[in-house]
């Protein structure tokens, strides 16, 4: 074998921190041959970022390299000068971030922004640059070159932006391209392109790149050798399809075992106990041994070495040392289908037309000149004890429709039935009642919690405001109800992590005792291991409360685990709708066939082509004439482009708004 | 005696039973305490907050005032004076009654001007004459150095031994605290180990006392910082000055709150034409040049108190409501920059999803402005009141020194300022007035912006925590 482009041996990183030094990255080793991807894979807080940067030694003020080396084509990077690294940055190692919308300068033009590193890295000035940076747009599939090369990043889409990005990380052709969630941020459609592309970039250049992320389907897309991080240091190091026909450290299986798919309805989703241990301790013994159901006694006193497993992995682990035979599995759960009883039941919301248009106002007099429809007649039904998952890409208007059935934003038309009860035009008292039995749970639990007030009061507002004075009592029950210690009322939510954090919030979503939760992306901020927490926890809170919910989510595979109807939702309208197991398993519509076959199995054997959708979705603010979907639809017909299809039934529960199916 | 309540006095008094009850009832919030705490751990801003207590005990002591009863003859009991005097007008009771004849340098012990003096044998020459009270007691003026170096070195000796007294009490304190022998706990003071910075505390007072007792011991006989033009001795100027200083930045502060509390809030969350009249209010405001409505308002004031003397019963209830009449005025001009800047938070924490939360429960605006949106603010609103305090300290300086400030017989900064501009252009030049209000003002901006550091670092949510905070996501 070539000496391998980047040699990592023993690399050590420590942050200073007040409760002391914090090994965010400890003596880390592994190689990245050229041409190849090398992912690392883990939760937030094991130190895939703090080793991205180590490399391009871009540390924060209180961080270090304490030890290691880092050798990049047999030159070692850590014995550069500063001066030196700087025409490797950017030169022979790139890097590609997370936020496209923050990464790009908003008001620098795309060309100013590429030539900075031509000028610097290719010594390219004038036209000669000019050209090249049009090749590189071109490169990174951005049409009309030309004319992006003049805009600014507020006129680009954030698909579009993280092109750029890519663009620009290229500029300097680098050898090794370190991409840092480059992906995460964009919706799944999006998210496949950019996957496609680096994939494409690699091949037609050579180049090796360094992958960061969290998501193993993102990792069976791209990656050639996979490291998994824990707590700052690999735990398993194996080549892409052996680590997913077979992981071995405990670790790895829990991650695979968490996530939520098909197959696993109805049955809890085994998870890994605990949380991350802090990294300013010492450790002794292996690191992931309090959270590890195979743990010895020998775990707690000796740090495991490196074991060869077959397949060529390497897990580091005293299950696999010589003379041990390694547990396969732990003992599951049998496997159950879903107990809900399927009678039909009088939907408990009914939601007919729904539209909330945002007037768009211009000039002095803020006139009115056209409307954002963000929903534009969403009909919908939840029977009691169900949950129906409205699916769709950010901008969809799938919140804006939470949010509006709620009556935190007001509709401008439509219908909200609840229990019976009809919502629209109720104010003031009449309506607090009427919606008492609905409550939303958020997406980002950080956000959602006020910060200055102590647990307890956190969660008996909600019984207060609605007049429940004595009610003081319960929050403690509340919070063991959602898998917390009743003791805690008294602390502050920054002292929660933030599995926690949405545990409270759901017990302040059911302290009012409500009948339906509208849950907006409640797991799309947290990790794998605790997003199997909070679906379980959802999925026990509904067998035994009876709860309905409405899932707003982008997450495919939550919605297969957790729904038993889908909506699919396309610029603010229902594009098709039908019991998960018809919508999930027989797409009617283009767009959801699409949306379907673009998400990233976490397999790499059973990943099929994904249809191609072109562009991003337009502007609600200027839907497309005829059906909003045909711009972008593989088999669009000139009846798309007049009139937006009716609906179309193709079961009693199965409906689709397509040309495709109406007569 | 009798016990004189002034306006500005009871505002005061006010404000300090308000810290208290609120310091009261925010003992049981643990994320007060914390930052708090915070504050006591930052040994810049204990230091500067020893020295800032020191002006705070000046100006309290400056703002008890009374009228002094006469001994009149003939009657058992005495009659209550004219003057309005205060308990630190007592305590500096010599520093009053030793005036001279005009200017003197400090530590002078003859008049700095020539005077034209008549001789033994009725020859009149032209030469400085001896002070009537500076140095009066030294038999020849050539002892004076000797005299001077003395007296402070047994200031020096006295401060020390009060400092030992003070650094005996905290080491005690922490020593029974912490369970540990006092060498022990002498030894975690110094080192920096202590939850408090008492290190820091025991250094700024034992700077306080080493310059505060030479100069007391050495202002029974000397004029240590001169005389003015009428005689009257510079120090007592300064030392009355704290109290203008300190009244024109705290209770400002108090006159300027609710309009931007109350305001940026209801603009901030509530939106629609309340937001535009709000906005249109203060940006009108803001379009005016400060200084110009300020002087117009003053001088408004200033004839409304010329022409209704009948409503003071004393030269200094009048120069207090003048005082009062600035406070609020600089408060209704200078509350549109915090104004602005809670909107702007409460734009932002409007969005947030606890706000959202609280509305889908049905709480009622007043509770979520109360609740979720005022707390969140609080630490903006601490921070705009510690940094404001320097800044109108040096407004009130600027005003008093272009004429529109406080009343010509209140001691302030700015008329000791404005003073100076005349004698800066004497020959010889007459230095010590302006460079006592440099010295003095400066300690106390320096000590109130330090300590206003502190407070912001310590409750600023950005700022808490920084080096966690640091770490990148992965």
């Amino acid at each position: 074998m070539d000496r391998s482009l980047l040699e990592v041996t023993g690399l050590s990183t420590v942050i200073d921190t007040p409760a002391g030094a914090l090994r965010a990255v400890d003596e880390l080793s592994f190689s990245v041959e050229a041409g190849t991807t090398f992912a690392l894979l883990g939760e937030s807080g094991c130190g895939k970022s703090m080793t991205a940067l180590s490399l391009l030694r871009l540390l924060p003020e209180a961080a270090r390299i304490s030890a290691g080396r880092v050798a990049l084509e047999g030159e070692d990077l850590l014995a550069l000068t500063e001066a030196e690294m700087r025409e490797v940055r950017g030169g022979r190692i790139a890097m590609i971030f997370q936020e496209p919308s923050t990464s790009l300068n908003p008001v620098l033009t795309v060309y100013t922004q590429i030539a900075e590193v031509l000028d610097r890295h290719a010594g390219l000035r004038g036209r000669q640059a000019r050209q090249k940076a049009a090749e590189l747009l071109a490169a990174v599939g951005l049409g009309d070159a030309e004319r992006r090369l003049g805009e600014f990043p507020f006129q680009l889409s954030g698909g579009m932006k993280q092109r750029v990005m890519t663009a620009i990380a290229l500029a300097g052709e680098p050898r090794l391209l370190i991409a840092d969630e480059p992906t995460t941020a964009l919706d799944v459609t999006i998210q496949a392109q950019v996957l496609d592309l680096l994939a494409a970039l690699q091949a037609g250049r050579g180049m090796a790149i360094l992958l960061i992320t969290h998501d193993l389907g993102v990792v069976a897309r791209l990656a050639h050798r996979v490291g998994v991080m824990y707590a700052g240091e690999l735990v398993e190091t194996a080549p892409r399809d052996a680590f997913y026909k077979a992981p071995r450290h405990p670790y790895s299986r829990g991650l695979f075992e968490a996530l939520p798919r098909p197959r696993m309805r109805g049955v809890p989703l085994a998870t890994i106990r605990g949380t991350v241990p802090s990294l300013t301790a010492a450790f002794e013994g292996c690191r992931f041994a309090p959270r590890c159901d195979f743990a010895l006694e020998r775990c707690k006193v000796e740090r495991p070495g490196w074991h060869p497993a077959d397949d060529g992995q390497l897990v580091r682990c005293h299950l696999y040392a010589a003379g041990m035979t390694p547990a396969r599995s732990r003992a599951r759960p049998a496997r159950g289908e879903a107990v809900l009883s399927r009678e039909a039941h009088a939907p408990l919301l009914e939601v007919d037309g729904l539209r909330v248009h945002f007037p768009i106002r211009r000039g002095l007099l803020k006139r009115t000149v056209g409307h954002v429809r963000a929903v534009d007649g969403v009909s919908l039904a939840i029977p009691a004890g169900r949950t129906l998952a409205l699916v769709g890409e950010s901008g969809c208007g799938k919140t804006t429709a939470g949010k509006a059935i709620l009556r935190l934003i007001r509709p401008t038309a439509g219908r909200v039935r609840f229990d019976d009860n009809a919502l629209d035009g109720l104010e003031g008292g009449a309506l607090k009642r009427a919606r008492a039995g609905m409550q939303m749970i958020f997406q980002d639990p950080y956000a959602s919690l006020n910060p200055r007030l102590p647990v307890g009061e956190i969660i008996a507002e909600g019984i207060e405001a609605a007049g429940d004075r004595a009610a003081r009592e319960r929050t403690g029950e509340l919070l063991s109800a959602v898998g917390l210690d009743a003791g805690m009322t008294e602390r502050y939510p920054h002292e929660f992590s933030g599995g926690q954090r949405q545990r409270i919030a759901i017990a302040r979503a059911l302290a009012v005792t409500p009948r339906l939760l509208i849950c907006d992306e409640p797991t799309s901020a947290l990790d794998v291991s605790v997003q199997a927490q909070i679906l379980n926890l959802l999925r026990d809170l509904q067998e035994r409360m009876r709860l309905s919910y409405l899932f707003i989510t982008h997450n495919i595979a939550v919605v297969e685990y957790l729904a038993h109807e889908v909506a699919v939702m396309y610029l603010g309208r229902i594009v098709e709708a039908g019991s998960a197991d018809e919508v999930l398993a027989a797409p009617a519509h283009p767009y959801t066939q699409a949306l379907l076959s673009a998400v990233l199995r976490p397999d790499p054997a059973g990943m099929g082509r994904a249809i191609e959708v072109r562009g991003e979705i337009p502007s609600p603010a200027h839907p497309p004439e005829g059906c909003h979907f045909h711009p972008r639809c593989p088999k669009a017909t000139e009846a798309c482009r007049l009139r937006y299809p009716g609906e179309t039934r193709l079961s009693p529960t199965h409906v689709v708004h397509c040309h495709l199916f109406g007569e | 005696m009798m016990p004189v309540v002034l306006w500005t006095d009871a505002l005061i008094g006010l404000l300090l039973a308000g810290s208290v009850a609120l310091a009261w009832a925010g003992r049981r919030n643990r994320l007060m305490r914390d930052a708090w705490r915070r504050v006591a751990e930052s040994r810049p801003g204990m230091a500067a907050a020893v020295v800032l207590a020191c002006f705070v005990v000046i100006g309290l002591a400056d703002s008890i005032h009374y009228r002094p009863r006469l001994d009149a003859p003939g009657a058992g009991v005495g009659v209550p004076a004219a003057e309005v005097v205060s308990l630190l007008d007592r305590l500096v009771a010599g520093l009053r009654s030793r005036g001279e004849k005009t200017y003197s340098a400090p530590f002078a012990t003859h008049l700095y001007a020539k005077e034209t003096l008549e001789g033994p044998g009725g020859r009149q020459f032209r030469d400085t004459p001896r002070l009537r009270y500076g140095g009066s007691h030294l038999k020849r003026p050539g002892a004076r150095a000797a005299d001077v170096v003395f007296r402070a070195v047994e200031g020096v000796a006295a401060g020390f031994a009060l400092w030992l007294l003070l650094a005996a009490a905290v080491v005690r304190r922490l020593a029974r605290a912490q369970a540990c022998s006092p060498s022990a706990a002498w030894w975690r003071i110094w080192s920096g180990q202590t939850a408090v910075a008492w290190n820091a505390v025991l250094a700024a007072a034992g700077v306080v006392l080493l310059v505060a007792f030479p100069v007391a011991f050495l202002s029974g006989q000397y004029h240590v910082l001169g005389t003015d033009k009428v005689g009257q001795d510079v120090l007592l100027a300064a030392l009355k000055s704290i109290r203008t200083a300190l009244v024109i930045g705290t209770l400002t502060t108090l006159v300027m709150l609710p309009f931007a509390v109350v305001l940026g809030i209801l603009a901030g969350y509530l939106g629609g034409w309340i937001d535009d009249l709000i906005q249109y209010l203060y940006t009108t405001l803001n379009s005016i040049p400060g200084v110009l409505l300020i002087a117009a308002s003053v001088l408004m004031m200033q004839v409304l108190i010329d022409t209704h003397p009948q409503w003071f019963q004393s030269a200094a209830e009048r120069a207090d409501a003048r005082l009062l009449a600035l406070c609020a005025i600089l408060g209704v001009t200078s509350w549109t920059g915090l104004c602005r800047l809670l909107r702007g938070e409460t734009l932002k924490l409007r969005e947030l999803e606890y706000v959202e939360a609280a509305r889908a429960f049905g709480v009622p605006t007043p509770r979520i402005l109360a609740r979720h949106v005022l707390p969140n603010l609080m630490h903006l609103v601490m921070i705009a009141m510690v940094m404001d305090f320097s800044g109108l300290v040096l407004a009130e300086a600027v005003l008093s020194y272009v004429g529109i400030g406080v009343d010509p017989n209140t001691y302030s900064f700015g008329t000791m300022i404005n003073a100076a501009r005349l004698e800066l252009s004497r020959e010889p030049v007459v230095w010590w007035s302006l460079a006592a209000a440099f010295v003095f003002m400066f300690a106390l901006v320096l000590s109130a912006n330090l300590v206003a550091d502190a407070v912001r670092d310590a409750f600023d949510p950005r700022l808490v925590g920084r080096a966690r905070r640091r770490l990148p996501a992965g």
